[in-house]
């Protein structure tokens, strides 16, 4: 204790009054946008890749966890202090656009940028960076490559990693590797790079991200369209991409959502309706126009009772309103919930949600199930009103995950492992693939010191 | 209504809040000092977790508690921006409340004692008139802070209800009655847009009921979390309203309108029904004129050529719901050239300017940056607050354009046409 008191001492007179230690702000940097708690140490906004040096040299000296955050909206508890404690090492000092090459085609960020203005510069420039998290209006870009964040343009476009051209990392041992060339190609040796996307933090501190950038798309069309059943919806999906088009977002909805956006869809809901697809394509216009009437035909060919396309803005922000509308209109329903954002292949939704459904009918659990269709990964949601049916809920999560499992998709998609996930980590993943992350953990920081206890379960 | 009873609704309030909060962090996308820090102590997400904690554990309010709650412009972005409907305006209320009463502040509640009579607080202006630019103007230490200011409303010769012989002011040809509140900010310092109104009103066959005497809206004390000072100013006025009766009750500040309809329905309302149908009968003045079918006469009428800015005030938008009306009727003017502004906060925030002017002005500075370098004639304001700050920036950068009310404005439009 008193080893982590000294080291403390220092990182307080090496930040001054950029480190924060009343009980007000370590309150304050104590959760992510899961209900788990923890209080750091100390918060630390270090403003240029020199100062995390000299941090990190003092942490791993005396043995101080370090958790590297930006905007902690994460989803798994990935930010929250675990139970070795640790000094917040926050990334809103750092919110630099350092360079966009506009003839590269490629752009040079801190990692506490916010992903929503490096949209908004780029597409200035008429370039675009396509990974479009949810949260990305407030999420940075240093949480976004730490959890390799998707979004809802993930079926054509891809995720984070997939952008990802480079990265400086400061390793624990207080150096500095660029894990890359900034090039399109690089084949020399591992993908270090790609070990840091998603790695949330436990491999190093992300200082500087080398993106590549495409160019922008001159028009969007929207589509959405009500079907009888889910194997339907899900079945035009698969034909749709099967005629030619990758759709840049394809969306799924169940009945139970449908019924509660009821009052906000634009279209006429169609009375048997069970589901629905809400699908966007871009490009030029003629070509959107195309896709558009492609994308229509499909889905009436698949069983459609309600389709319209449109590439009027206004139109499809209407139609947009209703997949917005999914998460206060639950809220409404019952207060809480368990979003689980399981991932399968395409064609396994259909048996997914089967026993999904399966599992809450015997529970007695209401569901809503919603999401990316386009990439398999569907948001299931447990909804529960009290502290008897939250038991109930963690009961039929556990039971999905494992479908999820039986069916080989994976346990989580998007949000990550944090420290939410851990236990399924370790329920569900191989042994040895368990084993050999640790071995990586061990190479890259032999004393634990970034972000214990989160991503690798041990014990 | 007793401080406790008070305070167990709120806390009853804040227990639910915890429940549907989900610390996304989608809060701080609108939040003016989010934007200025970029700290997460900033966020609103943080300001609800302190109250959080100060109410469910033994934790005590301290100094830094007060300054992460005292940093809040009242804007309500973080409200508009929430999914789940989370009213942090109110839980930031309750934790200025609760760092009052940890220190057993007196001051402030004196102070709204005063403000409870309108009568009261025009006598004592009218006392104190006379030795205001002996203040302002002087170099008295006790008021540096003050005089950082460029600009700083000045206490007026007439207000507003001297103005008018009668406290009815009657249309020539009546087609309608409304009641009239100004509210301090309007009634004594800045009288002309309650006279634009009055005259502006009258003239389309609309009379005007002036109360005889009325008290603050109660956001002053709300701001400063002297929540049960609130509660008698908001008490004070629904009984007046409820008094004089039937007619629809017209404000001209966003922040009183937001107040009536908005803040003190969900505050007191549970407790006192008379507040809440007070706030079902309260209308902004141009909400008013978008409905009233009658002023679409002033489509038809002559006017000036003028570049003219809107500044969508906070309350005014977010507290009341009026936004797309005003813009509406600044349009029936044929020869406006009408830019609508950002939607953010001027950064004003009563309160939240005085304790935290510098920080406060910076805010004011990044909204003024649209208008720097092409200044038009107007920039418009549908709440006294926001004019305060502008007026301020404004004559602090020297540039010239003249920040007013939309009242005001139109009135000043059409006042040849309708004679």
């Amino acid at each position: 204790m008193e080893k982590i008191e000294t080291g403390l001492r220092k990182i307080k007179s090496l930040f001054g009054k950029r480190a924060l230690y009343s009980i007000e702000d370590l309150l304050v940097y104590a959760y992510d946008a899961t209900k788990m708690k923890g209080a750091p140490y100390m918060v630390v906004y270090p403003e240029n890749e020199e100062e995390v040096r000299e941090l990190v040299k003092i942490a791993s000296q005396y043995e101080i966890p370090l958790i590297p955050r930006g905007a902690g909206s994460g989803f798994a508890g990935g930010v929250v202090p675990s139970a070795q404690g640790g000094i917040i090492l926050s990334s809103e000092g750092m919110r630099k656009i350092k360079d966009i090459d506009e003839r590269n085609m490629i752009a040079i960020l801190e990692p506490g940028v916010i992903t929503g203005d490096f949209h908004k510069t780029v597409e200035s420039m008429n370039l675009f960076y396509p990974p479009d998290p949810a949260s990305l209006e407030f999420s940075t870009m240093g949480g976004n490559v730490s959890t390799n964040a998707g979004g809802l343009r993930a079926v054509k476009y891809g995720v984070t990693r997939d952008y990802v051209l480079s990265l400086k990392v400061v390793l624990a041992n207080g150096s500095v590797i660029r894990t890359r060339a900034k090039t399109i190609k690089d084949v020399t040796g591992y993908d270090i790079t790609g070990l840091f996307v998603g790695a949330e933090g436990t491999l190093g501190f992300v200082s500087e991200i080398t993106v590549k950038l495409l160019p922008k798309p001159e028009r969007k069309g929207t589509l959405l369209a009500f079907f009888y059943t889910p194997v339907d919806a899900i079945n035009a999906g698969i034909e749709v991409i099967r005629n030619g088009i990758l759709p840049v977002t394809m969306e799924f909805m169940d009945s139970t959502v449908i019924d509660l956006v009821r009052s906000s869809s634009p279209l006429p809901v169609p009375s048997r309706t069970s589901a629905a697809l809400l699908l966007e394509d871009d490009g030029f216009e003629e070509s959107v126009l195309r896709s558009l009437r492609i994308m229509k035909e499909v889905c009436l060919k698949n069983g459609a009772i309600e389709v319209e396309g449109t590439v009027e803005k206004e139109r499809a922000d209407e139609m947009w309103k209703i997949r917005r509308a999914i998460s206060p209109a639950l809220a409404r329903i019952a207060p809480f919930r368990f979003n689980q954002d399981v991932v399968v292949l395409r064609t396994k939704i259909p048996e997914l949600l089967k026993r999904a459904e399966a599992i809450a009918s015997l529970k007695n659990l209401k569901i809503a199930n919603f999401g990316h269709m386009g990439d398999g990964n569907i948001h299931v949601n447990f909804l529960y009103r009290d502290k008897e049916e939250e038991k109930r809920a963690k009961e039929a999560v556990r039971e999905l995950l494992a479908e999820v499992v039986r069916l080989e998709g994976s346990i989580t998609g998007e949000h990550g492992v944090g420290m939410a996930k851990l236990q399924f980590v370790k329920e569900f993943m191989p042994g040895e693939v368990i084993e050999l992350m640790r071995g990586i953990k061990k190479v890259f920081d032999p004393k634990n010191i970034f972000n214990p206890g989160k991503l690798i379960p041990y014990d | 209504m007793t401080k406790s009873e008070l305070f167990e609704y709120l806390k009853d309030y804040a227990i639910y809040t915890a429940f549907i909060c989900a610390k996304c962090g989608q809060c701080r996308v609108l939040c003016p000092i989010y934007e200025s820090t970029g700290k997460e102590f900033s966020t609103a997400r943080a300001k609800v977790s302190l109250v959080e904690v100060a109410l469910f554990t033994h934790y005590i309010p301290g100094e830094r508690f007060y300054e992460i709650m005292s940093q809040c412009t009242t804007c309500m972005g973080c409200r508009e921006k929430c999914t789940n409907d989370v009213r942090m305006d109110l839980i930031i209320a309750l934790g200025r409340w609760m760092w009052n009463e940890s220190r057993g502040s007196t001051f402030f509640p004196l102070l709204f004692e005063i403000l409870k009579s309108s009568k009261r607080l025009g006598f004592i202006l009218k006392i104190l008139r006379p030795f205001q630019d002996l203040v302002l103007n002087g170099n008295s230490p006790r008021f540096k802070k003050l005089l950082k200011r460029s600009y700083i409303p000045r206490i007026e010769k007439k207000f507003i209800r001297e103005e008018f012989d009668e406290i009815v002011v009657k249309a020539e040809k009546e087609r309608g009655r409304v009641i009239f509140f100004p509210g301090c900010f309007l009634d004594f310092f800045f009288p002309e847009i309650g006279i634009s109104l009055i005259k502006l009103l009258t003239s389309f066959g609309i009379s005007v009921v002036l109360p005889k005497n009325w008290a603050c809206c109660g956001i002053p004390a709300i701001g400063f979390g002297e929540l049960m000072s609130a509660y008698r100013m908001v008490s004070v006025n629904a009984e007046i309203f409820e008094k004089i009766g039937g007619d629809l009750i017209i404000t001209a500040c966003g922040s009183c309108g937001a107040t009536f309809k908005d803040h003190a329905p969900l505050l007191f309302g549970w407790k006192d029904k008379k507040i809440e149908r007070t706030g079902k009968r309260v209308k902004d003045i141009i909400e008013f004129i978008y409905s009233d079918d009658e002023f679409k006469k002033i489509r038809e009428m002559n006017s000036n050529p003028v570049k003219v800015f809107y500044h969508p005030s906070c309350h005014l938008k977010r507290g009341m719901g009026v936004h797309k009306e005003v813009v509406e009727v600044l349009k029936y003017l044929k020869n406006i050239k009408l830019t609508e502004m950002e939607d953010k906060c001027c950064g004003f925030g009563g309160s939240f300017n005085i304790r935290w002017y510098d920080f406060s002005t910076e805010i004011g500075e990044r909204r003024i940056e649209a208008i720097k370098n092409d200044p038009p004639d107007y920039l418009l304001t549908g709440s006294p607050g926001c004019m305060v700050q502008f007026r301020d920036i404004i004559s602090k950068e020297k540039i010239k354009t003249e920040v007013t009310h939309p009242v005001v404005f139109l009135w000043r439009e059409i006042e040849k046409e309708v004679r």
